[in-house]
């Protein structure tokens, strides 16, 4: 009995259940941001890579 | 009699059944329209030329339970294994096969709403995508919808594998719709997540997940196809980063360092090679305790498939890399307890079905193993001949004599709570087999056994 509190607060504050959770919209917001991430490295990877291609050249 | 596989059913738009004892996929004409405009965008002939994708060839049958729907007959798989047998080096070829798949695919107006890995199997000594119907039309600026399942299927197990133990990835025999991030984030040190990509991919994914969970912050987004591009790329590198150390392990060093001289494993190989060759024609063969794998490949070619099975991981890692250097295709090396074998597990437990269910045989090779089992794990002799009975039409086992200097390192840590001498060995094996053949390896207290079931077992 003297847990019984314990037991009501538990209920009270547990997350919703796990078959209700949408784990979808979490991926999605996170799939945009590592994209954009992506695509931002790939485009200062090349930059960087023309520069020194250009430095290269230079070099007598 | 059509039956339906009992691992497919989660598509709506098609589905794999055995009908006469074949295999085929039934695809939904009105379901799914991807698949007239895949065979006419050439990708699946482009992804079989590339031994991407497991050949299918269409064809008819006349039943009437098929009106409606177009079906395709794969290629056969003659050995299936899952994520949780594979080595390190599959489960990351399988990843990266899984990008580049999606990522060709996208080039042509096309995606893969899948990536699973169980969509991958062992096939001519390659890793092949076997759901060609996995492959759907691209949708402008719509989002992965596999990403996430990627994450789970390839780069959480792989980074797992890498920073905490490489036998991670039999986590997937308790999570079949993969490793859960909350874990993954959980088990991976701190300096794990350094690195931006798997900062990104698995820790911040992991917060993103908790953070939108409820149907009241739901959002979509749109994704440039650039970007998804990019992303795809940035997935192939970090992936493909991803490296295993090479460790000795006592197994996987175990062909150099043993109590064999060269001589007595030559013999040994010799007298293996008569016995395999006075049998008829051998389809499968079962190796277990195969260690990385020598008498399976002096055995690969005289048999048609061989399961090299073993229970250390570095030795099945080693083992696979070795046959991938030689260019054998016909040895699928299984990362297998045999005190313990895959059972079958999903939906009813038959979603995938377990190791010994896929693996009869037509004959077994059980080479200095029974000494363990007997003395170290206290199975009966009787029990462990019931259980390859129960496999395999022939079976060739070592018998180690309890005068063998490993036998007696084995006794003197342990007294065994079951006999193991010869006599008993025998009587266990000979009162479900018949001997074909008995030789003693010279200068050894080994002896080979070339059994054959009776035929009332």
């Amino acid at each position: 009995m003297a847990l019984l509190p314990i037991w009501f607060l538990a209920i009270l504050l547990s997350t919703h259940a796990y078959a209700y959770v949408d784990p979808g919209t979490g991926s999605i917001v996170l799939q945009l941001l590592f994209a954009a991430v992506a695509s931002s490295y790939f485009w200062f990877r090349r930059a960087l890579n023309l520069v020194k291609n250009i430095l290269r050249k230079l070099k007598p | 009699m059509m039956k339906k596989n009992p691992a497919s059913f989660r598509d709506a738009t098609n589905f794999i059944f055995h009908y006469n004892e074949e295999i085929f996929r039934a695809i939904h004409k009105e379901k799914n329209s991807d698949y007239d405009a895949l065979v006419q965008s050439k990708l699946f002939d482009r992804f079989h030329e590339k031994k991407w994708l497991l050949p299918h060839k269409e064809v008819q049958l006349t039943d009437r339970i098929f009106d409606g729907y177009t079906i395709i007959q794969p290629t056969f798989l003659p050995i299936v294994s899952y994520p949780y047998e594979w080595c390190f080096s599959q489960l990351k070829e399988s990843a990266l096969l899984t990008l580049d798949i999606c990522t060709e695919a996208l080039r042509e107006g096309f995606i893969l709403k899948d990536a699973s890995a169980y969509n991958v199997q062992l096939f001519s000594g390659q890793c092949i995508f076997i759901d060609s119907m996995s492959l759907s039309r691209y949708e402008e600026g719509k989002p992965w919808e596999a990403y996430r399942q990627y994450i789970m299927h390839f780069l959480a197990p792989l980074l797992l594998m890498k920073h905490v133990s490489i036998e991670l990835n039999s986590l997937f025999r308790i999570y079949n719709e993969g490793i859960p991030l909350q874990l993954t984030k959980k088990l991976l040190p701190t300096h794990a997540f350094f690195h931006p990509f798997v900062f990104l991919t698995i820790y911040l994914h992991e917060k993103f997940e908790r953070k939108y969970s409820t149907a009241s912050t739901k959002k979509s987004g749109v994704l440039p196809k650039k970007n998804l591009h990019s992303m795809l790329l940035a997935l192939r590198e970090m992936t493909a980063a991803i490296r295993i150390k090479p460790k000795i392990s006592t197994w996987s060093e175990y062909t150099e360092n043993n109590n064999y001289e060269e001589k007595a494993i030559q013999r040994k190989e010799e007298i293996i090679l008569n016995m395999v060759s006075s049998l008829p024609k051998l389809k499968k063969v079962l190796d277990m305790g195969a260690n990385t794998g020598r008498f399976s490949r002096l055995l690969q070619l005289h048999v048609d498939h061989i399961i090299s099975a073993d229970f250390d991981p570095y030795a099945v890692e080693k083992n696979y890399q070795l046959n991938r250097s030689a260019g054998h295709k016909n040895i699928y090396p299984l990362w297998i307890d045999i005190r313990n074998p895959s059972s079958g597990v999903g939906w009813e437990g038959k979603e995938r079905s377990s190791f010994l269910e896929r693996t009869q045989s037509d004959l077994i090779l059980f080479l200095a193993l029974i000494h363990h089992l007997v003395i170290t794990e206290n199975i009966p002799l009787e029990k462990i001949a019931q259980m390859l009975a129960s496999q395999s039409t022939y079976l060739l086992i070592e018998f180690v004599g309890t005068e063998d200097s490993q036998v007696k390192l084995l006794y003197q840590t342990k007294k065994p709570n079951h006999s193991y001498n010869m006599e008993k060995f025998e009587q266990a094996f000979y009162s479900l087999y018949e001997v074909k053949n008995k030789t003693l390896i010279e200068g050894t207290e080994r002896t080979l056994y070339l059994l054959q079931r009776k035929p009332c077992i």
